[in-house]
Order: C-alpha cells, then sequence, then structure tokens
C-alpha cells in the first residue's frame, strides 16, 4: 500500500521537477507553434517565471500527448480542491480530456516500472481471466490517442489564431466561447467518466471519454476549417503574406514582432511582480476552467485510490500483462514500402539520438536505422536524457512513451521522421539566405529565431502529421501559415519562449560552425606540424593508446610483465612449458615472437613497453644485413656492453649507466635469401646464450622459415582488432583533422582495409587531402577499395556462376575473375560447371549445359593459340570464353562444394601412363612393329596375358614359359607391372593378384639369376624408374626375400654377379619350398640352353 | 617364345601375303639404283613397318636384321638435354621422333644431319646411301616437319628418308612433294581370314573358316589385332570352335559402356560420370581421335537420319577442334553435352508425339 502511494505521489513530483529541469533542453525541439494563446499571454505577463513557462512549454511538446495538465494540476491542486470546484467546473471540457490522459500515462508509466518480469508472468496467468477485457481498454487506446492529438492541435491552433487578432483580455472570452460549444457536447462524457470511476480508473473508461472527444473534435475539426479560411483572409491584408513566398516576409514581420517583443519585455520588467500574481491567479482560473468536472473528480478519486491499491494493483497486472501479449503478437510494417525515405543533407541528423519504438507504418526497423546513421544520428536502445526524439510507430512501448513524456523529450512518428530528413535540405538553404539578408547587430538574433522558426514550423508539422495524408496538405498550408501568424502577431508569446530556444539554438549553431570551420582548422593543423604522415601523428604515444591492446590478457600486458620479470626469471630456473599451457607467462623463455598481420601495432607495442620500462631499444629490420656473420660479431656484442644514452639526455651517476637492452628482430621472416643467410641459426644460438631479453616480430609464425625459431620464443599473437576499436580510434582522428566522415564509411573502409590500422589511416588521409568529401562517394571509396582484395580461386569460381554478382557485376568484372589465375580458372571452371544448378526451366538445362561446354572448347582453342604462339594478348578472349560466357550461360549458383581441377591428376596420371608405354615400346621395339599407341591399345593386355597366364595355370612350372616371353620381348620384371598398369581397366580385376605369391616371389628370384643381354642399356632405362615401383615390387614378395630385393638387386649388373656364384642357391634352399629347387634348376637348364643357342 | 603376330612376321618382299602387286613394285624400285625419299602411309596394323623391313632386307641383305638399341643425346637451344632411344643396323637408323614431344625439331636436324653427313664405311658392293626411318610422322609438329623438308633435299646423295604415317593429311605438302609415297591400305577380311588360316597351319591348330572371319570383322581390319585375338582365343579356349566369343579389346568395350551411358540418361549429373570414363579413356592411351569415332559409332545408332547428320557433323567439328586445342577432355566432354542436349529434345519429342 504505502509502496504504491509513493510509487504513485513520488513519481509525479519527480515529474514536475524533471520536466522543469529539463525544459530548457527541451525548448529548442519542440516548436511552441502550438502554444495557446491564452496561456502565453498569461505566461508572459508573468513573464520571467521560467517554471510557469516550462510547463507550458512541456504542455506544448506533449500536445500530442496531452500532459501538461498534470503538473498544472499537482501544483495547483490544492488550491483547485479548496478553492474553485463548482464554479470553474464546466468552463474548460476539452482539457479535461487531456488530463485523464495525462495520468493514464503516469500510471502506465509506473506500472511497468515497477512490475518485474516476475510480475509479468503472473499477469500472464491471470491474463486469461482479464484479457478481454483489458484488450478492448487497450486497443481503442491507441487509436483514440491517434485522433486525439490532431485535434488538440486543431484546437490550439484555433485559439492560436484567434488570440492574435484580438487583445488579450478578449481572448478568454473566445475561448471561452468555444469551450462553452464544446462543454454541450461533453456533459454526456462526464457523465460517463462518473460512472466508470466508479469502478476504478479503468483506462477503458478513459478511452471512451476520449474517443468521445475525437468525435467532438471532428466536429471543430470542421469549425476550425472554417475559420481558417476567414483567418487567412483576414490574416492576408494583415500581414501581406503570400503563403507560397513567404521568407522575406517572414523577415519583415519577425522584425516587427521584434520590436514589440522589446517593448512588452520593458513592460514585463517594470511590472512583472504584480503581472505575475495577476497572471497566477488568471492562469489559475484558466486552468480550472480546463479541467472540467471529471477530471478533478479524478484527482479527488486517485487520493482515495492511493489507500485502495489492492485492486489497483491487480488492474496493473493486467494491463501489462496485455501490453505484453500485445508485444508478442505484434505484426510488421503494415504499408511496407509505402513511402521512401527522402534524400536529405548529409548530416542533418547530427546530434539526434533517436529511439525507436513500437512498429512502424511503413518501414522496417533496420531501413530506419540505416538512414538514421547514415545522416550522422545515433540509435539508443534506452531512453535517456540523451535521447532526442523517440520514433514511436504503432503500438509503442508504453513504458517508453510515459518516460519519454517525462524526461520531455518529443514523440514523433515516421511521417514526422521523414520530414525532418526532407526539411534539412531546406533548412540549409533557407538559412543561407537569411544570412545573406541580415547583417546588424540584433538580427543575428532574429536570424536565429527564425531559424527557429522554421525548425519550429517542421516540428509542428511533424507533429501534425498524423492526420491523414489527405488533411495534411491543407494542414501544412494553415500550419505555415499560422506559424506566420503567430511570429508576426503574437510576438510576445513566442518571445519569451523563443529567446531560451535562441541560446540553445545559438549554441547548436556554434557547435555547427565549429564542425563546418573544422576544415580550414585542420588545414591549418596540417601546416603546423610539418606534413606529418597521420600513421606518425597519430601513433600511440603509451599503451593505452595502441588499438585493441587494453585488458589483462592483451599482449601488450603479457609482453610487459614478461620484460619485467625477465632478469628475475634468468636466476630461477624455469621447467620449459607443454606447448599447450594456458596463460604461460613465457617465464622459460628468453626471447618472445610477435606475431600478427601487418599494421596491428606489433612494432609499435613493443616500441612503447620498451619506453614505458625503461628498456633501451636495439632494433634491426629488414632494411639491416642480418646474415650469421653479423649478428655474431655484432649484435652480440652490442648486447654485451652498457649504455651511455641516458648521458645524452643528462643523466648522470649510476642510473645514467644501464644493462637495460633490449634487442629487437623486427620481420625475423624476411630474414632469408643470400643477404642474411644463416641469420636464423644465429639468431637462434644467440637467444640461447643472450644475456637480454630478445623481442623478435614476424606475420606469419606458422610459415616454414619460422618453424625452427617458434621453439625457442615466447608465443604472442596479434590478431586484428575489431572494427568498431578502430572505427572509434579513427573517428577521434576525423575530428581532429575536421575531417567529415559518416562512421559507416569509416566502418566500411576499415573492413575494406582488412582491419589494419595504419591501412585505414592511409586511406583516411587520402580522404583527407580530396575536397569534395560527398558521403555517398566516400562509401562507394570504402567499397571500392575491397575491390582490391585478392579473391582466391575458389571464391572466383563461385562468382563466375553466382547470378546474384552477376547482376552488379560489368563484363569487365567478370572477366577480372578469370584473371585471378588465369591458368587455373579455365580448369576450374570445367571441373566444376557441371555442379551449377543454373537459374533457369529444367529442360533448359541441358541445352545451356552444352553451351558453356562449347564454350569451354572454345577456349581450349584460344588456351593452345596462346601457349602455341605466346599470343598472351588473347587473354582476354579466353577469359570470355573460358568463364564469362560459361558464367552467364549457367548464371545460378554453385550446387555442391568446389572441386580443385581433377584435370591436372589425370593430366599427370595419363603423362605417366605414356611415359611406362614409352618404355616398353622402346624395349619391345626390336621384336614388333607397331607405334605406341598400338602397344597401348593391342599389344599390352595380351603381351601381360601371355606373361601372366602360365603363372596363374602352372603356377611355378609356368616361370619357365613367362620368362621366354619376357626374354623375347626384351622386357624387364618391372616393365610387366607397368603392362599390368597399362591394360588394367577400372573394374576389372589385377591378374596378379591372381597369381600366387610364392610364385611371383620365385619368378623374381628366376628372373634376377637369369639376366639376359639386353640389346638396350638397362640403366638408362631405369633412370625413370620411380623408387615406389621397387617398393611394391618388394611387399609382393615373400617377407623372407625382402632382404634381397631391399638389396639394390634389381640393378642388372649386380644380378649378373649374383646368378654367376653359387651362394644365393645354396642360401636359398634351406628357407625356400621344395618347388623352389627345381624352378632353379629348370630356369638354370632353360638359360644354359639359351646360352647354347 | 614371341607372340604370333610377331613370331609369323613375313620376312622377304616376296613372301608379303598381301598388297603382292606392290611388293612387286617395290622389289623393282630397289633394283634400280635410285631411290627415291618414301612416305609410306597406312592405317595401323596394315604391315607398313613389315614391307619396310622387308625392302631394307632387300637393300642391304639380311645385315638389316642385325639390330641394336642406342640412346642418343640432344641439346635444346634452351639447354635441355633430351634422350632417345634410337634402333639401328649398320645400314640404317629408325627413330620416333615424338618420343621427345615438342623438342623434335631439334632430333630431326641433329640426327638427321649426324647421319646424312657421314659417308657408309664400306661402300663398295653396298649402296651409296644409308637410310633413315622416321616414324609417325604425321605427329610431328610443323616447326619439325619444316625442318625436315630441307635436310631432305641437301643430304639427298647420302641418305634415303622413309618417313611412315598413318595418314598424310596432317604431312605438310612440301615433304609430301619429295617424297614418293606409298600407301599400305589395311588387308580386307578374306585376306586376314587367309592369313589367320595360315599362322594356325603353321602353329599346328585348325581354325574354323567362320572363325576366322568372325575374328576378321573384329579385328576392324587390323592384322595385327586379328592375330593377337585369335591367340587369345586360342589360349581361352582350344580347340577352337566355330561360335566361341572373340575377346574383344578393353578399350572397345569401354567406349561401349559410355555410349551406352549417354543414352541412358541425359542430364549434368550423367555427364559427369561420362566425364570420368573419357578421362579413363585417355589414361589409358586411347587416343581421342578413336574415342570420338567409337562414341559416335555407337551413339547414332539409336537416331533418326537427321539426328545422325547433326550428331556426325557436331562430332567432326568437336574432333577438329581437338586438334587445334590442348586438352581433349574438354572437346570431348562438350561433344558428349551436344549430344545430351540434342537426344533429350529428339526423346522429349518423340515421346510428346507418341502421347
Amino acid at each position: 500500500m504505502s509502496r504504491d502511494i509513493r510509487s504513485f505521489f513520488q513519481p509525479k513530483k519527480i515529474q514536475k521537477a524533471k520536466v522543469e529541469e529539463h525544459d530548457d533542453d527541451i525548448i529548442p525541439e519542440s516548436p511552441d507553434v502550438q502554444i495557446k494563446n491564452k496561456k502565453k499571454e498569461s505566461r508572459k505577463k508573468r513573464v520571467l517565471s521560467d517554471s510557469d513557462e516550462e510547463i507550458f512549454d512541456s504542455k506544448k511538446k506533449k500536445s500530442t500527448a496531452e500532459p501538461p495538465k498534470s503538473k498544472t494540476k499537482t501544483p495547483s491542486k490544492p488550491v483547485l480542491k479548496e478553492v474553485k470546484a463548482v464554479d470553474i467546473f464546466g468552463s474548460a471540457p476539452i482539457k479535461r480530456t487531456e488530463p485523464i490522459v495525462k495520468k493514464v500515462k503516469e500510471k502506465k508509466k509506473t506500472e511497468t516500472g515497477i512490475h518485474s518480469d516476475d510480475e509479468f508472468d503472473k499477469s500472464l496467468l491471470e491474463l486469461d481471466e482479464v484479457e478481454e477485457l483489458a484488450l478492448n481498454s487497450e486497443l481503442p487506446s491507441t487509436s483514440s490517442k491517434a485522433a486525439d492529438v490532431p485535434k488538440n492541435d486543431v484546437k490550439t491552433k484555433i485559439e492560436k489564431e484567434k488570440s492574435p487578432i484580438k487583445i488579450k483580455e478578449n481572448k478568454p472570452d473566445k475561448t471561452k466561447d468555444i469551450k462553452n460549444e464544446i462543454k454541450q457536447e461533453k456533459s454526456p462524457t462526464k457523465v460517463k467518466d462518473k460512472e466508470i470511476k466508479e469502478q476504478d480508473k479503468s483506462k477503458s473508461v478513459k478511452f471512451e471519454s476520449k474517443s468521445k472527444n475525437s468525435s467532438k473534435m471532428n466536429d471543430k475539426k470542421r469549425k476550425f476549417a472554417e475559420f481558417i479560411e476567414n483567418e487567412t483572409n483576414h490574416e492576408a491584408e494583415k500581414t501581406d503574406e503570400d503563403t507560397n513566398v513567404k521568407k522575406k516576409k517572414l523577415n519583415d514581420s519577425i522584425t516587427d514582432s521584434h520590436n514589440i517583443i522589446n517593448k512588452e519585455k520593458k513592460l514585463k520588467k517594470e511590472s512583472s511582480n504584480e503581472l505575475d500574481d495577476s497572471n497566477n491567479t488568471i492562469i489559475d482560473d484558466e486552468m480550472n476552467e480546463t479541467k472540467h468536472g471529471g477530471s478533478r473528480k479524478k484527482m479527488n478519486k486517485s487520493l482515495n485510490e492511493s489507500v485502495l491499491t489492492d485492486e489497483e494493483r491487480h488492474e496493473r497486472k493486467m494491463h501489462s500483462a496485455a501490453l505484453y501479449k500485445n508485444y508478442l503478437n505484434r505484426s510488421g510494417p503494415k504499408h511496407l514500402g509505402a513511402k521512401e525515405i527522402p534524400e536529405g543533407a548529409p548530416g542533418c541528423l547530427k546530434d539526434c539520438a533517436f529511439l525507436l519504438t513500437g512498429v512502424l507504418d511503413s518501414f522496417e526497423r533496420e531501413e530506419v536505422t540505416e538512414a538514421i546513421t547514415k545522416y550522422g544520428g545515433c540509435i539508443k536502445s534506452g531512453i535517456s536524457k540523451k535521447v532526442t526524439h523517440v520514433l514511436a510507430g504503432e503500438e509503442a512501448g508504453p513504458a517508453k512513451m510515459a518516460k519519454a513524456q517525462e524526461l520531455g523529450i518529443p514523440i514523433i512518428n515516421e511521417d514526422d521522421f521523414i520530414q525532418m530528413i526532407r526539411d534539412s535540405t531546406n533548412k540549409k538553404s533557407k538559412e543561407k539566405e537569411m544570412k545573406k539578408e541580415k547583417s546588424p547587430s540584433r538580427k543575428p538574433i532574429n536570424n536565429k529565431k527564425e531559424v527557429n522558426g522554421v525548425s519550429k514550423k517542421t516540428n509542428s508539422d511533424t507533429t501534425n502529421t498524423k492526420k491523414s495524408q489527405e488533411d495534411k496538405t491543407k494542414h501544412e498550408k494553415t500550419n505555415g501559415f499560422g506559424s506566420k501568424v503567430k511570429k508576426s502577431k503574437s510576438p510576445e508569446k513566442v518571445e519569451t519562449v523563443v529567446k531560451k530556444e535562441i541560446k540553445i539554438e545559438s549554441e547548436k549553431v556554434k557547435k555547427d560552425n565549429l564542425i563546418s570551420e573544422g576544415k580550414p582548422d585542420s588545414s591549418k593543423n596540417s601546416t603546423g606540424p610539418m606534413h606529418m604522415m597521420w600513421v606518425d601523428k597519430y601513433k600511440p604515444q603509451n599503451l593505452k593508446q595502441i588499438i585493441g591492446q587494453h585488458g589483462d590478457a592483451s599482449n601488450v600486458k603479457k609482453l610487459s610483465n614478461w620484460l619485467t620479470k625477465w632478469y628475475v626469471n634468468r636466476k630461477a630456473k624455469l621447467p620449459k612449458p607443454s606447448p599447450w599451457a594456458k596463460n604461460d607467462d613465457g617465464g622459460y623463455y628468453k626471447a618472445a615472437l610477435l606475431s600478427g598481420p601487418p599494421g596491428v601495432g606489433k612494432t609499435t607495442t613493443v616500441a612503447l613497453v620498451c619506453k614505458e620500462l625503461g628498456f633501451d631499444m636495439v632494433e634491426f629490420n629488414a632494411s639491416d644485413t642480418r646474415s650469421k656473420t653479423l649478428i655474431k660479431e655484432q649484435i652480440s656484442e652490442l648486447l654485451n656492453t652498457t649504455s651511455l644514452s641516458a648521458y645524452s639526455k643528462g643523466d648522470t651517476g649510476k642510473q645514467a649507466v644501464t644493462k637495460k637492452h633490449v634487442l629487437v628482430m623486427d620481420e625475423v621472416d624476411g630474414m632469408a635469401g643470400n643477404e642474411d643467410r644463416g641469420g636464423l641459426q644465429e639468431l637462434i644460438s644467440l637467444i640461447k646464450a643472450t644475456a637480454v631479453p630478445i623481442v623478435c616480430m614476424c606475420n606469419d609464425r606458422n610459415s616454414q622459415k619460422m618453424r625452427s625459431l617458434v621453439n625457442y620464443c615466447y608465443d604472442l599473437r596479434f590478431t586484428r582488432p575489431r572494427v568498431d576499436q578502430i572505427k572509434s580510434a579513427m573517428m577521434s582522428i576525423c575530428f581532429k583533422e575536421g575531417l567529415k566522415i559518416p562512421p559507416d564509411a569509416i566502418s566500411q573502409l576499415i573492413v575494406a582495409a582488412n582491419q589494419d590500422v595504419r591501412q585505414t589511416l592511409h586511406l583516411l588521409s587520402m580522404w583527407a587531402a580530396e575536397p569534395d568529401t560527398d558521403p555517398d562517394k566516400l562509401r562507394k571509396d570504402a567499397t571500392s577499395v575491397r575491390k582490391d582484395v585478392k579473391l582466391g580461386p575458389w571464391e572466383a569460381i563461385r562468382k563466375v556462376f553466382s547470378a546474384e554478382n552477376h547482376k552488379t557485376m560489368s563484363i569487365n568484372d567478370k572477366s577480372d575473375l578469370f584473371f585471378y589465375d588465369y591458368s587455373l580458372a579455365p580448369l576450374f571452371v570445367y571441373e566444376n560447371y557441371l555442379q551449377v544448378a543454373p537459374h533457369c526451366p529444367k529442360n533448359e538445362i541441358l541445352d545451356r549445359m552444352s553451351k558453356a561446354a562449347d564454350s569451354i572448347s572454345r577456349g581450349d582453342l584460344v588456351d593452345a593459340r596462346i601457349r602455341r604462339s605466346q599470343a598472351w594478348g588473347l587473354l582476354p578472349m579466353q577469359a570470355m570464353y573460358s568463364s564469362v560466357i560459361p558464367g552467364h550461360h549457367l548464371s545460378g549458383h554453385v550446387a555442391g562444394q568446389i572441386q580443385f581441377p581433377g584435370w591436372l591428376g589425370k593430366n599427370s596420371r595419363a603423362s605417366k601412363m605414356q611415359r611406362l608405354c614409352q618404355e616398353i615400346h622402346a624395349h619391345t621395339r626390336l621384336s614388333t612393329s607397331g607405334s605406341k599407341s598400338s602397344i597401348f591399345l593391342d599389344y599390352s593386355s595380351h603381351l601381360r596375358d601371355a606373361i601372366v597366364n602360365p603363372l596363374v595355370k602352372d603356377r611355378s612350372d609356368g616361370i619357365a614359359k613367362a620368362m621366354e616371353v619376357l626374354e623375347s620381348y626384351h622386357l624387364l620384371r618391372d616393365d610387366l607391372d607397368s603392362l599390368t598398369e597399362l591394360s588394367l581397366w577400372p573394374g576389372q580385376r589385377n591378374p596378379m593378384v591372381l597369381i600366387d605369391s610364392k610364385v611371383k616371389a620365385a619368378m623374381t628370384r628366376t628372373y634376377n639369376k637369369t639376366a639376359t643381354a639386353l640389346p638396350y642399356a638397362p640403366a638408362a632405362v631405369k633412370k625413370g624408374r620411380t623408387r615406389d615401383d621397387a617398393d611394391e615390387e618388394g611387399l609382393d614378395d615373400e617377407p623372407e626375400d625382402e632382404t634381397e630385393d631391399s638389396d639394390p638387386e634389381n640393378d642388372a649388373l649386380i644380378k649378373k654377379k649374383k646368378s654367376k656364384e653359387d651362394k644365393p642357391a645354396s642360401k636359398e634352399k634351406p628357407s625356400s619350398s621344395k618347388e623352389k629347387p627345381s624352378t632353379s634348376k629348370t630356369k638354370a637348364g632353360s638359360s644354359k640352353e639359351k646360352k647354347k643357342k | 617364345m614371341s607372340l604370333w603376330v610377331d613370331k609369323h612376321r613375313p620376312r622377304d618382299l616376296m613372301k608379303l601375303d598381301f598388297h603382292k602387286d606392290q611388293a612387286a613394285r617395290l622389289k623393282s624400285l630397289v633394283q634400280q639404283s635410285d631411290f627415291p625419299h618414301l612416305l609410306i602411309y597406312g592405317p595401323s596394323g596394315a604391315g607398313k613397318k613389315t614391307r619396310i623391313m622387308c625392302l631394307l632386307r632387300e637393300l642391304y641383305g639380311s645385315g638389316v636384321e642385325r639390330l641394336r638399341q642406342e640412346t642418343m643425346n640432344f641439346t635444346t637451344p634452351s639447354n635441355k638435354k633430351i634422350e632417345i632411344m634410337t634402333v639401328s643396323s649398320n645400314y640404317h637408323i629408325e627413330v620416333n621422333p615424338t618420343d621427345v614431344g615438342i623438342h623434335d625439331r631439334v632430333v630431326i636436324m641433329d640426327l638427321v644431319k649426324n647421319v646424312a653427313q657421314t659417308h657408309q664405311i664400306d661402300s663398295s658392293g653396298q649402296r651409296e646411301f644409308k637410310v633413315v626411318i622416321l616414324n609417325e610422322v604425321d605427329d610431328l609438329t610443323k616447326d619439325a616437319q619444316h625442318a625436315l623438308r630441307r635436310t631432305m633435299e641437301k643430304y639427298v646423295a647420302t641418305c634415303r628418308l622413309i618417313l611412315i604415317a598413318n595418314s598424310i593429311s596432317r604431312v605438310i605438302p612440301a615433304i609430301r612433294s619429295r617424297c614418293l609415297t606409298i600407301r599400305v591400305p589395311a588387308p580386307t577380311e578374306n585376306e586376314i581370314a587367309s592369313i589367320l588360316h595360315l599362322v594356325c597351319k603353321k602353329e599346328g591348330l585348325s581354325l574354323p573358316s567362320e572363325l576366322a572371319m568372325r575374328i576378321a570383322k573384329c579385328s576392324d581390319r587390323n592384322l595385327r589385332r586379328a592375330l593377337l585375338m585369335c591367340e587369345a582365343c586360342k589360349v581361352q579356349q582350344y580347340p577352337f570352335t566355330a561360335d566361341q566369343k572373340v575377346p574383344e579389346p578393353d578399350w572397345q568395350q569401354f567406349i561401349r559402356e559410355t555410349a551406352s551411358m549417354i543414352l541412358s540418361e541425359q542430364s549434368p549429373k550423367k555427364l559427369g560420370e561420362v566425364r570420368q570414363k573419357l578421362y579413363e579413356l585417355i589414361i589409358h592411351g586411347v587416343p581421342p581421335d578413336m574415342v570420338f569415332a567409337g562414341l559416335l559409332k555407337e551413339l547414332v545408332r539409336n537416331c533418326d537420319m537427321a539426328m545422325k547428320c547433326q550428331v556426325a557433323s557436331h562430332a567432326a567439328m568437336y574432333e577438329h577442334r581437338m586438334r587445334l586445342g590442348n586438352k581433349p577432355i574438354f572437346h570431348l566432354e562438350a561433344f558428349v553435352a551436344k549430344f545430351m542436349a540434342i537426344y533429350k529434345k529428339f526423346m522429349e519429342e518423340s515421346l510428346g508425339d507418341a502421347f
């Protein structure tokens, strides 16, 4: 209970306070066009009492939501109650609706604020029961609200327009007239209100009343329209304004109004106190009038209710549950794409912070977000003081809305938003014109005023735009008109409000100026520190400035820890850590290896760490020769000396002489080639013996060159900083340089530069050099930088066939894909074109495939021509045939994984077969006719069968026969294997498998023994033979023979010797089976016979 | 024990089994003192080489049959060392310049010059010239062929060239006009059958004439293949029966399989499978033009006349491209893809008519 009371009362007070505090801020943004004349006047009389103004301002701001009453009520509550209850009861019916709404909103606010998620859940449970009721109450609320807003505006306008014409004193009368009219209509609502209030403050009631109001409002609108017509005539006489040609006249009218304002001001100052009092009373009266009875009663009730909170609480739960449910079920934009976000001036939303809530009518949230960032605004996720606009759509979050109101943040809808952008361009042009015309001392203010006026206008427009679009046109006319009228005719009111706005606006303008002047500033700056490269100019000066190296686990921290502990660790003998140990501080290592891509700050880190820890840096980089001798003699000597560098800085004494060096070997992966021969090895030995810490740096620590060094170094890997890390640094640099670059362009640039800080800086400085900084162009530039990134053949091939990419690519871009690797690209295309799923009717696919194949075959012709006659000028043509045309025919997507060209493997296999075949051809040349291809086609299988069949059929008895064939064709043992390889087709069984392994071994043995005279030198032929073949043979043989085979017996010359000797035969006897002696005998016999022949 | 095809090779011009009139003419040619450069061409297995060896024997006597193999070394202008194996006797040298690929020009220039510049040692009672036999002349690069034409004229006094080719269409006319061109046609099927009988008789086997004819038919009028098949038949099953299966070369079978794959389904996926088959054929050294021919023969069987023409013209076009290009597989596949497209359309139309 108590809590509820607090929640009820405190927020209100806080609201008041807050509103008052923030009113100043808010005033500039909320155009005061809709200020009610009556009130303004009264206020002006009171004039300088800020609080009152604020109240009014806030009211105006919230004119859409009608907030002000609550404030006015709360302060005046006691007074109202006690003094004027019944008198004023009927007089101000319109405003009575407003307070109700306000309260509702407050309630919502508190509810959502108080309720935690748990409560939500509970309420969800309760939901079922009360759902319908709540929904009913809720749905009308949004719609009726929306309807209300414009009507209220209308009302206010009516009043405004009336007020200027008539004297202040008359005004109340007029308004009273209107009110009276309205009163009559309202009386039923009052009754209803009462009835419903008995049930509690249920919102549904309020909404009903609202809807009634809205119906009234419609009537009023009509009246208003008529009124406006009259007014316009009226006004035209007075101000001689043409609605179309506004500016000049505006100036005139403003100057007029200004004079009046000045006069008025003086008057006010003199009689401020007196007037204040009187005004206050007047205001009070008015307030009372505006409050209708219902609202008053409500106030009473609210007091009572603070005691009766149980029901209320339940009510709230129900409400929030309903809201939550709505949120879950909410739909997408209703008229997606119905409107377009207009082109605005660059940076037109600068300094604006938006909060998006609800579902917009015709945009996706992303679109709006993009647009806002594009124009320099930013998006907040939660509501806070920093938020300048709340962009609300349908079913906007009530909590957010309420808080926005509380903070006095203007709530706009998407039309307003569009208008904001659209107006930005107009605004600028107007501003320029204005400046030209005005010069005198006071006029600057006027200028600003006008600017404000314009901005007000826009805002008023925006608030008004909630009216249906048909109304809009009319409305804009009237609005423009009205605002002018206000300026010219109700100068006093405007004045006070405007005054404050002016201050703020002027600040803004100043800012703008600053920013716009940034350019010249930067040019001045650049002339100052004469043409330093940005990379050097903005080099980090201390460790904290290194991008992406904060935190305890950062490389900077690790490195400095390692360095500080270095000497200590040398004394404590540490074991070598396991390579997988985490959080190793590198105590074991005497050297550190910093590795990472270029431009992430390795060298900078080392330099800064050394500086910070007071180490002297002895640096050697790729520009120094770092050969073995040099490292040995010079560097190692260097490290054993003491440094006197401190003397040069003026230090004397002990501190000046230091032994704290660090040897920094930068770019160690460049230590290769003749210049630095042996450098790495020497570096390693240096590391082993070093008395000072050594820091090495390289780009790729996995490269072959680094293999050995890595084992001796503490491994510190630098990764690319994240885009936003770089971005923030770049933004601040841009600011310092006065460079206006949209943030999204910067992030694009960073991505394009592959998150290389140095590269990004260079690119930025290039942009800075260009006078023309059109953000769109910058964006384009940023993406074009990316183009230069090299694609691998895999990505390229995907692009070749991707229909999506084709849309944006010119024919040159497409042929560029070929040139990423012109020797491989045709093969890749050929290998993968069958996997493409072209986006075309199914029956066309084959046709397209064949077209693509045809083009590929043409491409091969061009390729042949290029290679044959070195006509490299034909490459673009090949690009067309081999890549672009197939890509065009098969434009779709690659359905499978991209394959590496199989052609290469097949080709090497084919050439191996060719070689084998050629060998056999050469060997059999004497006894066969026929060319190589006849070996392939005819001989190979028959020859193989002639050799193998006897072995399979007759087993070891067939060996002799097989040997005969081998001999007559002058074949080597190895040729048998090549023959089988040549003649073996996929799906066939290798006939060699059928041969018993013992038989095979026996045959090999006999072959080795019976070395026949070959007509050719076998060694020469053997040259081409690979080691693998010998190994295979060994595997085929029996294990016991392996020893023999592994010996260099295969060499024919050695075999001869062996066969002459008897020893091998005797050796074999015990081990081999019974067959063997016989075979050996037969072989011996046969060989002898041959010799005889 | 050699295979029959080598064992029963005739060694004398007069013992040749077919084209006997041509043999007689050659003999009379040799008996005259003048002996021009020869360009002997004909399909594989028609007996070109056999005929040449007979001719040489006629020319120089049995000394030419004492052959030896030597490797010769050459250095290309780009300082690359190349080796080539030659078969030679005292009277002639035989070389296969295409073994060294694109460097064949060097081989021809150096080798022919070397041989031509040295005179016969023993000129008495012998011919005054040596003979250089170049194999596979039609596969020589154009450069090599041009290098040849000058040497042919320059050293005509001391050496005669015998060029062997399968077809003279790829021999440049300049060379053709400098040679006496002799065509050795493939033997007719009857001739093959009679030779098979002869061989079997020599081997002491009896060969049914039906089987002989079938083998002859199967062999594509290639005598070598016929003999090898006949021997394979004997290994497979002896005594012969008239209806025994004649083993077909594996590659022909493979081409047939490929063709039936193409006919079975027309889709990119199938084309991918066919590609693997084509690769296999190329790896096994089947000349791609034979693949073209084999595929075409199989594929057009199911086509009507108009389509046959279309397919044949496409095959011819792609084969031509293959000759001009570098990578035969590209053109083979392009042909298959084209055929698939045509065939599928044809099938769909005919099916559409059916319904």
